[in-house]
């Protein structure tokens, strides 16, 4: 028998009951469209998440701490300490898929102090030295002033809230409020213009006068690095960046360099040649992800957005295991009432079928007639729940009472869909839908083919 | 005349609870190529089973079935569809048409189950039909027509592949006489025609007088066997065949 034969004579017996045909498609039409509904749930909130995520900080960026505080296995956090050195950050440099690499500093050892003028001091800055070669993929934007360019020593990068900061330390402030604040309450502008003045970095070890308690002013002991370029962060800049002061790590490693030999620190205890930090960017997140594994397989122990991706995810993953199950659960009902209907059939042609066998059709004709008859059920049903689906998908995407009540407004400033079905779930919903028409199809299958020829020579009546 | 159907001590006993019946006993046959040969018996006699066994339908209890040469009690099922699409017909009692396919349709599906092409066997299933003079009814469907039309579908079907052989089951058993005298006439012109091996199973004597050949069944034993008239007059018989190959019982 040629397919086109068989194919013809399969969707004939389907229309020609085109009731029964019609709501056994229902039922899968029910099943697949419950099926491609909860998956587009599942997609929805795993882009709301990753947008979430994203907007936590970039996938892409990977953070190695040199000291890593995680729960142990019976969920007490536990302090991990990496090594973070030149060496490391020159394997890291050499790595595919790195954009960019840069060492931090975040000394709390000694003090650095800016100065602006010979008058204005910032004494208590938290000061991290990086290289400015990261500085573009830090998402970190200047209200005023520029960002430095490669190579730059002399930069700093304020955080918005750094110009209010800058004092006369020798002047005596009676009325803190009246000092700094208008009379209706909003604030003064800074005492100094940040941008044009002229602006120093030193640092020093911590020295106290014991008969006063006080702590020594010996800065001018030591050397002043100027600021030439100067950026000063918007208040509105979300990132992990926004409460220090960022400045070349060159110029930090310099001035430490010079405290540790002015306090005749051995080698040994030198603090120069480790990091506190180093960062990583690489060119997307698989890349970031095989990063991260080297760098595990080297020991070092890293907490990386990826990571609570991760743990986000799989709390998200039992409420998708639900609604995926009450999707299998329709589709099963769906398969139950193919493999009814099909069953149905071969009882109403057992005679025909009868009569097909001794006129010679072969057995494996028969079989192959059925199935495809089954699958086809299926695949119609797959097409026309994927549609549905596509319908129901938008009602819970721009119903504004619908999307509300399901929950899309569940993340705050993230612009998110409830339903998204990607066109990967439109074929494996199609193709999912035809297999199961196939399956169910198949036990009534096998029984048209052990109809018996003699079925065709028994007389009615 | 090549013998084209040998049976050879078939027997069938079918069990109904704890009771056996015999519905065949111990038949010898030979039936030769371009025979006209009715198995007459009435309802019991054995005569359906035996009509099954010869179209391999059912497996015999003891002896074998050869059909052109093929030992088609002992052949799968599998096999069996092809040796069927290859060289046997089939004319049914309740014609057995296809309700939702028409008369052409009807006619050419043992082609299809053949995987003959479209037009091919569109083609041959009209000059079949109009060979039964249904040529003005090629699209109706079975509901559409009488019980004699029917037939003559049914028996266009069943020489529309050129069977070596044709099977007919009470062929005008739903039939009135007028329609039954068309039919049977039909039926053994067509099969004259290409020399095509006819074997029509009926409990109706007046049947048997289309026939070469008539075979008597009692109780799951040929009583007679014999030729009429006509083939006689038209047909040699070896004395030597019907001595050694059928036995016949008392």
């Amino acid at each position: 028998m040629r397919i086109i034969d068989i194919i013809t004579m399969g969707l004939r017996s389907l229309f020609r009951r085109k009731m029964r045909t019609m709501l056994t498609v229902m039922g899968v039409v029910v099943g697949s469209a419950a099926i491609v509904v909860m998956v587009s749930l599942v997609v929805g909130m795993n882009i709301s998440l990753d947008k979430t995520i994203e907007q936590m900080g970039d996938l892409t960026l990977i953070t190695i701490q040199s000291e890593v505080w995680k729960p142990n296995d019976e969920g007490v956090y536990d302090v991990t300490t990496n090594k973070l050195d030149d060496a490391l950050v020159q394997t890291i440099r050499d790595m595919e898929g790195v954009l960019a690499v840069s060492p931090v500093i975040q000394q709390w050892q000694y003090q650095f102090q800016f100065t602006a003028g010979q008058r204005y001091k910032y004494q208590w800055p938290s000061v991290m030295g990086i290289d400015p070669a990261i500085l573009p993929y830090l998402n970190i934007e200047v209200a005023s002033g520029e960002l430095p360019l490669e190579g730059d020593k002399n930069f700093v990068i304020f955080s918005s809230e750094t110009p209010y900061q800058f004092r006369d330390p020798n002047k005596v402030v009676r009325n803190w409020q009246r000092e700094y604040y208008n009379a209706d309450g909003t604030r003064k502008p800074p005492k100094v213009d940040v941008l044009t003045a002229d602006l120093k970095m030193l640092v020093y070890s911590y020295e106290w006068d014991p008969s006063t308690g006080q702590q020594v002013d010996n800065s001018r002991k030591f050397t002043k690095i100027p600021l030439n370029t100067v950026g000063v962060m918007s208040d509105t800049n979300n990132n992990e960046y926004q409460w220090y002061d960022i400045v070349s790590i060159e110029a930090v490693k310099e001035l430490i360099a010079e405290q540790e030999k002015l306090n005749k620190v051995a080698a040994e205890n030198s603090i120069l040649g480790t990091y506190n930090q180093v960062i990583v960017k690489a060119v997307d997140m698989a890349a970031a992800d095989k990063v991260q594994l080297a760098l595990m397989d080297m020991g070092y122990s890293i907490d990386s957005l990826s990571d609570t991706r991760k743990a986000m995810q799989e709390n998200q993953a039992s409420i998708q295991y639900v609604l995926l199950g009450v999707g299998m659960m329709s589709l099963f009902v769906a398969a139950i009432s193919i493999a009814n209907t099909m069953i149905m059939s071969i009882y109403e042609r057992t005679r025909e079928i009868g009569v097909m066998k001794v006129l010679g059709c072969k057995i494996a004709n028969i079989k192959t007639m059925f199935l495809f008859e089954a699958a086809m059920i299926g695949f119609i049903g797959g097409i026309l729940g994927v549609g549905l689906s596509f319908g129901l998908s938008y009602a819970f995407n721009n119903i504004e009472g619908l999307s509300q009540a399901l929950g899309s407004d569940m993340i705050q400033g993230v612009e998110t869909q409830l339903s998204v079905i990607p066109l990967w779930l439109v074929a494996a919903a199609i193709a999912f839908s035809t297999l199961i028409g196939l399956i169910s199809g198949y036990i009534p299958a096998m029984r048209a083919t052990k109809i018996s020829a003699l079925e065709a020579i028994k007389n009615e009546g | 005349m090549k013998p084209i159907i040998k049976v050879e001590n078939l027997r069938k006993v079918y069990r109904l609870g704890s009771e056996r019946v015999v519905a065949l006993d111990r038949i010898n046959l030979v039936i030769h190529e371009g025979e006209i040969c009715c198995i007459l018996g009435t309802s019991g006699s054995g005569k359906s089973t035996l009509l099954n066994m010869l179209a391999g339908l059912e497996r015999p209890t003891a002896g074998s079935v050869t059909v052109c040469g093929v030992r088609i009690s002992e052949t799968s099922e599998k096999k069996m569809a092809l040796f069927r699409q290859k060289n046997l017909g089939f004319v049914f009692q309740s014609y057995n048409l296809l309700n939702s396919q028409t008369a052409l349709e009807n006619v050419a599906l043992p082609l299809v189950f053949k995987g003959v092409g479209k037009r091919k066997r569109i083609l041959a299933a009209k000059r079949m039909l109009k060979a039964v003079d249904l040529g003005t009814r090629m699209r109706h469907l079975p509901s559409q027509m009488s019980g004699g039309q029917q037939q003559r579908v049914g028996i266009a079907r069943a020489f529309v592949a050129h069977p070596r052989v044709v099977f007919a089951d009470e062929p005008t058993g739903n039939l009135d006489s007028k329609t039954t005298i068309e039919v049977m006439e039909l039926m053994c012109r067509m099969a004259r025609e290409h020399k095509q091996t006819l074997v029509i199973v009926t409990h109706d004597s007046e049947i048997a007088e289309y026939a070469d050949r008539v075979i008597h069944l009692i109780d799951g034993n040929i009583v007679d066997d014999r030729y009429t008239d006509k083939k006689i007059a038209t047909e040699e018989i070896s004395e030597e065949n019907t001595a050694n190959e059928y036995e016949i019982k008392a």
